[in-house]
């Protein structure tokens, strides 16, 4: 008697509940089994910022740029933004390490670009889609993709430590 | 779970002159705002008020005023009388979230703005999962603790978590200076911020991003269950010295 | 049914990581129908002692059983009932309704629910308080509706924590009216108090709890340790014959002896007259719970 240790007698007033273990049980391990099949968001999870507000953000937050040089027309644009930006784990991974910035290219439906658009595709050599330029906010290249490389190296890339 | 104590919980809250009032009210201004186009969402953020002075109540004051003493001398089990307390809190704002869902849908009637039946559900589940989990971490810091002590854990809690991850991001990325050596481990250990990151988000879970989350829904309901389970532990050994305070 | 008993119980308190043991193996037992009164000073531990029997407190050491059972057990707690000293209780709630609410705790059925909490308010002289709530209730009022919520469901094992502090003389009838009655039902009772008096008139054993351990056990009322105290006439007996006679020597015209019967009373006074001596007061002394508190006894 002196020790006092669990229980689940139903007989005394210390006992457990077994059902709330049982249930906890299986809802740990429903969830487990669910993080392997994320929800599909139906839109865009990332929060893209304004190219002249961009800069200013990442030097009071410290943190480096995510530019993504895309256009309409170009499909494997379509699949990042599919497979990365509308996935939830990796938006967020996105939102909470860096100032994410979209460049769309408008040369082919209106036959030029915003100046401030050509200028950052003057200044990091963008010439196919899509490009993804990570920069430190005083603007120097810290990585650098060509093409859509899939979500796991995408994942990668993003994890790397900066 | 007793019934008897989830039946008195409710009994307690609806006898209660001000909870009748504020609920009123809160129907009121839900109404006005849905008349005027506010988001799904919007009423809702009344209800964490709601819940922290509801939730309040569990476990910890009832231990300081004596009333615990008397409630264990009766044939009620420690456990069956803590999940019935929790049932019954619950509950009773449940009723206040379903208040405010129909409110809601009345006022964009009388608005005659559409109603998107998937938004405005989701916006009320999301809300009583919220107070799910709130009431079951409320019960969990009251199982250890005497007299308001668990509410001042539950704010508490959730402002020093968030200001550390703020300063251990911003520490993240010191390359220099006195922050560099802290920095420095935190890049080389990625794993450390992930860990904090994820004790947090167990603790005071970040919004839904996209309607009927699955994942999201298991996390609040798993990690409220362990809270009460757990609760349930600490409780069932507790002393409760007579004469307390 | 077994009683109450307490074995070799322990338990320290570790206030700020220092060590205050305040029982220190305690051994007792309570029969069913005994009423037994827990003595002390401040301080000895009586609470901690009767929190433990009750479950309240976990014992470090030491076994209680109740009936056979652990004290843990939820039938046993069906049996008990439990008097706070102090009733600190949802204030805001009437008489009536808190008495119904311990009464469901308690396992009432529901349709007698009604009919025991009114019988209760009768039994305890608050019939007309029901509608009251309790922050309106004086002391006295208190703690007989602490008796009510005790009484719910007559129980077999009832512990009273200082049940007659703050009544007035008819509260304190009252209680000890009803400690007679569960007596006679059966209960094994248990109280905690500092009024001396009140446990002289209602007790049958009395425990004085000092240094964590039962220092004595007192029996009130067993016919083998009546003393009985008879008072001479100044200068109308012989010593040497009365204390002959009563196996005791007087002292300032009284003799006190020892008797183990009723009958025997009788054949002492009788012996004693028959020596000539003017016997001009017979009394009942029982155990001195003053002395025995003073360390004189």
């Amino acid at each position: 008697m002196a020790r006092t240790s669990l229980t689940f007698d139903r007989t005394k007033q210390r006992a457990l509940p077994i059902w709330l273990l049982i249930l906890a049980v299986l809802l740990i391990v429903a969830r487990i089994v669910s993080k392997q099949y994320p929800e599909k968001a139906e839109h865009d999870l990332v929060r893209w910022m304004p190219i002249s507000q961009a800069i200013g953000i990442a030097r009071t937050t410290h943190r480096p740029v995510f530019y993504e040089f895309s256009a309409a027309w170009c499909g494997p644009c379509k699949m990042l933004e599919r497979e990365v930006f509308m996935d939830q784990d990796l938006a967020k991974r996105i939102n909470d390490r860096f100032i994410a910035v979209k460049v769309v290219d408008t040369k082919q439906e209106e036959g030029r670009n915003w100046p401030d658009v050509q200028a950052l595709m003057d200044r990091y050599g963008v010439n196919a889609f899509p490009t993804i330029v990570i920069a430190g906010p005083d603007g120097s290249v810290l990585d650098r993709v060509v093409g859509y490389p899939g979500a796991g190296k995408m994942a990668a890339m993003i994890d790397r430590p900066r | 779970m007793s019934l008897v104590v989830v039946i008195e919980s409710i009994r307690r809250h609806f006898a209660h002159l001000g909870y009748i009032a504020a609920l009123l009210i809160l129907i009121v201004i839900v109404v006005m705002m849905t008349a005027i186009g506010a988001p799904a969402s919007a009423p809702y953020a009344l209800i964490s008020l709601f819940t922290l002075v509801a939730g309040c109540q569990l476990i910890g004051p009832e231990f300081s005023s004596g009333t615990l003493q008397l409630i264990l001398s009766k044939p009620v089990g420690r456990s069956a009388y803590l999940t019935g307390r929790v049932a019954g809190v619950v509950i009773s704002i449940w009723v206040a979230v379903a208040s405010i869902l129909a409110s809601d849908i009345v006022g964009r009637l009388i608005a005659g703005t559409p109603i998107i039946w998937r938004t405005v559900l989701w916006a009320a589940l999301v809300s009583a999962l919220k107070v799910l989990l709130t009431c079951s971490l409320l019960a969990l810091f009251g199982s250890f603790t005497r007299s308001y002590v668990n509410i001042g854990i539950y704010l508490g809690g959730q402002i020093v978590l968030s200001g550390i991850y703020g300063l251990l991001s911003i520490m993240k990325n010191a390359f220099t200076g006195e922050m560099a050596a802290v920095g420095r481990l935190l890049r080389a250990h990625p794993g450390i911020l992930e860990g904090y990151r994820a004790v947090q988000t167990n603790l005071f879970p970040d919004d839904p991003l996209i309607p009927f989350d699955r994942n999201w829904i298991l996390l609040m309901t798993c990690n409220a269950v362990v809270a009460v389970l757990l609760a349930c532990v600490i409780f069932s050994r507790r002393e409760v010295p007579y004469g307390a305070d | 049914m077994n009683g109450i008993r307490v074995e070799g119980l322990t338990k320290t308190y570790h206030p700020f990581g220092a060590k205050r043991p305040v029982l220190k193996g305690v051994d007792l037992t309570i029969a069913p129908g005994e009423v037994v009164g827990l003595i002390g000073p401040n301080g000895a531990g009586k609470t901690t002692l009767m929190s433990c029997i009750v479950g309240f407190l976990n014992a470090d050491e030491g076994t209680i059983t109740i009936d056979g059972r652990s004290n843990d057990d939820l039938d046993v707690r069906r049996r008990t009932g439990f008097v706070p000293e102090r009733m600190n209780f949802d204030r805001r709630a009437n008489g009536g309704a808190f008495l119904r609410y311990m009464a469901r705790l308690a396992g009432v059925p529901r349709d007698r629910v009604h009919a025991r909490v009114d019988e209760l308010l009768n039994r305890l002289g608050l019939a007309d308080a029901e509608d009251k709530r309790l922050s309106q209730y004086s002391r006295g009022m208190l703690q007989r509706i602490g008796m009510a919520q005790a009484l719910m469901l007559d129980p077999d094992f009832l512990f009273l924590d200082e049940p007659t502090s703050g009544l007035d003389p008819n509260g304190v009838f009252l209680v000890r009216d009803l400690i007679a009655e569960e007596k006679a039902r059966g209960a094994a009772v248990l109280l905690n108090s500092h009024q001396l008096a009140e446990i002289e008139k209602v007790c049958d054993r009395v425990l004085f709890l000092s240094g964590g351990v039962i220092a004595r056990d007192e029996a009130l009322r067993e016919i083998a340790r009546i003393t009985i105290v008879v008072t001479m006439l100044p200068g109308s007996y012989d010593a040497g014959a009365v204390e002959a006679a009563a196996g005791a020597v007087p002292v300032n015209d009284i003799v006190a002896t020892n008797v183990t019967s009723e009958a025997e009373v009788a054949q002492l006074v009788s012996r004693i007259v028959s020596t000539g001596a003017g016997v001009i007061d017979v009394r009942r002394r029982t155990a001195d719970l003053e002395s025995i508190f003073r360390g004189e006894a």
